[in-house]
C-alpha cells in the first residue's frame, strides 16, 4: 500500500484541485513507491483507453489492484486535509466497488461508442437512402415497328430480316 | 444488322444443329424420326448452302390476308440478306432450337413427294394431339434446302405460307457442330430476375422461353426481349420499365382481355400493347388470335396498389440495402 492510497487514482485520471495535485507531486518527488503506483495506474489507463478491450492485467498489477483501498465517498473530489507524509494509512478490505470503477468507465465508453456508431449508421443510411426512386417515365413506343423486326430475327437464323433493317 | 452478328447467327446455327439430334431423335418412330431428320438436313442446308431467290410471304388474319415478296441471298460466311419493304424472314433459315420445339409438341411425318418453285421436294407434315394438320414441309431433294413453309389453324385455314417462287441453289460450305442448343440458362433467368426483370418460362397455349436479350436503345431505357415459340408459331415478348401514357398508341385499337386493358394492332404479325406494375408490355406474335389473347390474359401486369415509396422508413430501408451494398466484398 502507498502513501498517497485513492489520491494516486485521482491524480492519475486529472481530478484533483490545483493544490492537491501540487502536494501530491511534491510527494511523489521523495517517494518511489508512490512515484511506481502511479506508473502503474497510468499503464492501466492507457492501456484500457487504447485497445478498446479489456486488457489482461499482468499478476502484478492485478495483485496491487486488489490491496489498494476502497475509494472514499467524495475523496475524489476533494484534497487530502492532512499532511501527507505524517498520516499513516489504514489498509481497508476489498470491495467489488473498488475494482469495479475502470470497468464502469470502460462500460460507459462502450456505451457511448455504440450509441455514436448507431446514430452514424442510421445517418449514412439515411444520407444513402436520397429521394425516393422516380416514377418511370413513359417509354419507348410500345407499339413499334423495330419490335416486330426483332420478333421476325428472333425466328429466323437468317441474319437479315429486311425491313430496312 | 451488322456483319458481327450476321457471322454470329451463322456460327450459332452451325454449332446447334449437331446437338439437335441427341435431343430429339431417340425413342421417336421410324417415320417420325425420317421426318425429323430431313427437318435437321434442311436446317443445316440453310446455314451451309449458298442460295439465291424470291419468295413470297402470305399471312392471314381473320378474313384478311398479307402478301409480303422478298429477294433472299444467302452465303455460308456472311448469313443470308433479305430485301424487302416490311420485316421478313428469309424462308430457308431453320432455327435448330425451333426444331427441338416442333418435334416436343407436334407430331412429325413425311407425306410424299411435292413441288416448289419448280423442283422436286418431300414433304413433312406436323399434326397436332387431336390428328388436325398444323404445319407441312417442302424441303428440297437435290439439295436440302427449306423451300415452303406452311401453318394451318386448327380449323385447316391457313395462318402463313411463305415459299421459294424462284430459287437457285449453289455451292455448299462446310458446317460443324460442336455445341449444345443454346437455350436459356437458369443462371441468365436467374440474373434477369434477380434485376427485377419478370421472365415466364413459356405461355399459354405450349410456348416456351427459347431466347433472351437484354438491350439498350437509349440510356437508361432498358428493353427485354423474350422469345417463345412451340416450333410453329412465335410469340415475343417485350418489357420496358415505365408506363403508358393516356393517350391511346397510335394505330392500336382499344381491347378488354380478361379485365385488362390493351391496346391491339390487328395485323400479321398481331402486336398487343399493356401497361400495369411500372411496366409497359409488348406481344408480337404470328400464332392465331385465340392462342394471343390467351397468352395475354395468363402474363403479367395487373397493376399493384401504388405503395408510399417516399417515407422515412422507406428511405432507410433503401440506404441500408445501398450501405450493406458497398459493404459486401463479394457484390
Amino acid at each position: 500500500m502507498t502513501c498517497l492510497g485513492d489520491v494516486v487514482a485521482a491524480l492519475v485520471d486529472g481530478e484533483l484541485e490545483h493544490a492537491a495535485r501540487e502536494k501530491a507531486q511534491r510527494h511523489l518527488a521523495h517517494c518511489a513507491g508512490c512515484r511506481a503506483e502511479v506508473e502503474a495506474h497510468r499503464r492501466l489507463k492507457s492501456r484500457l483507453g487504447g485497445a478498446g478491450q479489456e486488457p489482461a492485467p499482468s499478476d502484478a498489477l492485478t495483485a496491487r489492484l486488489l490491496q489498494m483501498r476502497p475509494p472514499v465517498e467524495g475523496a475524489r473530489r476533494s484534497a487530502p486535509a492532512r499532511p501527507l507524509a505524517t498520516r499513516p494509512v489504514t489498509p481497508r478490505p476489498f470491495t467489488p466497488r473498488a475494482a469495479a470503477g475502470p470497468r464502469r468507465r470502460l462500460a460507459r465508453r462502450r456505451a457511448a461508442v455504440g450509441s455514436a456508431l448507431a446514430v452514424l449508421g442510421i445517418g449514412a443510411a439515411l444520407a444513402l437512402g436520397g429521394p425516393p426512386p422516380t416514377r418511370p417515365s413513359t417509354p419507348l413506343n410500345p407499339g413499334s415497328d423495330v419490335f416486330v423486326a426483332d420478333f421476325v430475327s428472333s425466328t429466323s437464323d437468317s441474319g437479315s430480316v429486311g425491313g430496312g433493317r | 444488322m451488322t456483319r458481327a452478328r450476321v457471322l454470329a447467327g451463322t456460327a450459332l446455327a452451325a454449332l446447334l444443329l449437331g446437338a439437335v439430334p441427341a435431343l430429339a431423335t431417340p425413342a421417336r418412330p421410324s417415320g417420325e424420326r425420317e421426318a425429323l431428320e430431313l427437318l435437321q438436313g434442311a436446317a443445316r442446308a440453310g446455314t451451309s448452302m449458298t442460295y439465291a431467290g424470291t419468295q413470297e410471304t402470305v399471312a392471314w388474319r381473320g378474313a384478311e390476308a398479307g402478301s409480303r415478296r422478298a429477294q433472299v441471298s444467302h452465303d455460308p460466311t456472311r448469313g443470308s440478306l433479305v430485301d424487302a419493304e416490311q420485316p421478313v424472314a428469309d424462308t430457308a433459315a431453320l432455327d435448330p432450337r425451333l426444331l427441338v420445339l416442333l418435334a416436343a409438341n407436334y407430331t412429325l411425318s413425311v407425306t410424299g413427294p411435292g413441288r416448289c418453285a419448280g423442283r422436286a421436294a418431300s414433304t413433312v407434315t406436323a399434326t397436332r394431339a387431336d390428328g388436325s394438320v398444323a404445319g407441312r414441309f417442302w424441303i428440297d431433294q437435290a439439295s436440302g434446302l427449306l423451300l415452303r413453309r406452311e401453318v394451318l389453324d386448327g380449323q385447316g385455314g391457313r395462318l402463313r405460307d411463305s415459299a421459294f417462287v424462284s430459287v437457285a441453289v449453289g455451292r455448299s460450305g462446310s458446317s460443324t457442330p460442336t455445341a449444345a442448343p443454346a437455350l436459356p440458362s437458369s443462371s441468365t433467368l436467374t440474373e434477369l430476375r434477380a434485376r427485377g426483370w419478370q421472365v415466364p418460362p413459356t405461355l399459354a397455349g405450349g410456348f416456351r422461353l427459347f431466347d433472351t436479350s437484354l438491350t439498350t436503345p437509349r440510356p437508361g431505357r432498358d428493353v427485354l426481349h423474350l422469345a417463345y415459340s412451340d416450333g410453329l408459331s412465335s410469340a415475343s415478348l417485350f418489357t420496358q420499365r415505365g408506363r403508358l401514357g393516356s393517350d391511346p398508341v397510335a394505330g392500336f385499337e382499344p381491347e378488354t382481355v380478361a379485365g385488362r386493358r390493351v391496346w391491339v394492332h390487328q395485323a400479321a404479325p398481331e402486336r398487343v400493347v399493356w401497361a400495369g406494375q411500372d411496366r409497359v408490355w409488348t406481344l408480337v406474335s404470328d400464332a392465331p388470335e385465340p392462342a394471343v389473347r390467351a397468352a395475354v390474359a395468363a402474363l403479367p401486369g395487373r397493376d399493384a396498389p401504388d405503395v408510399d415509396d417516399g417515407g422515412l422508413l422507406a428511405r432507410f430501408a433503401r440506404g441500408l440495402t445501398r450501405l450493406l451494398g458497398m459493404l459486401n466484398p463479394f457484390d
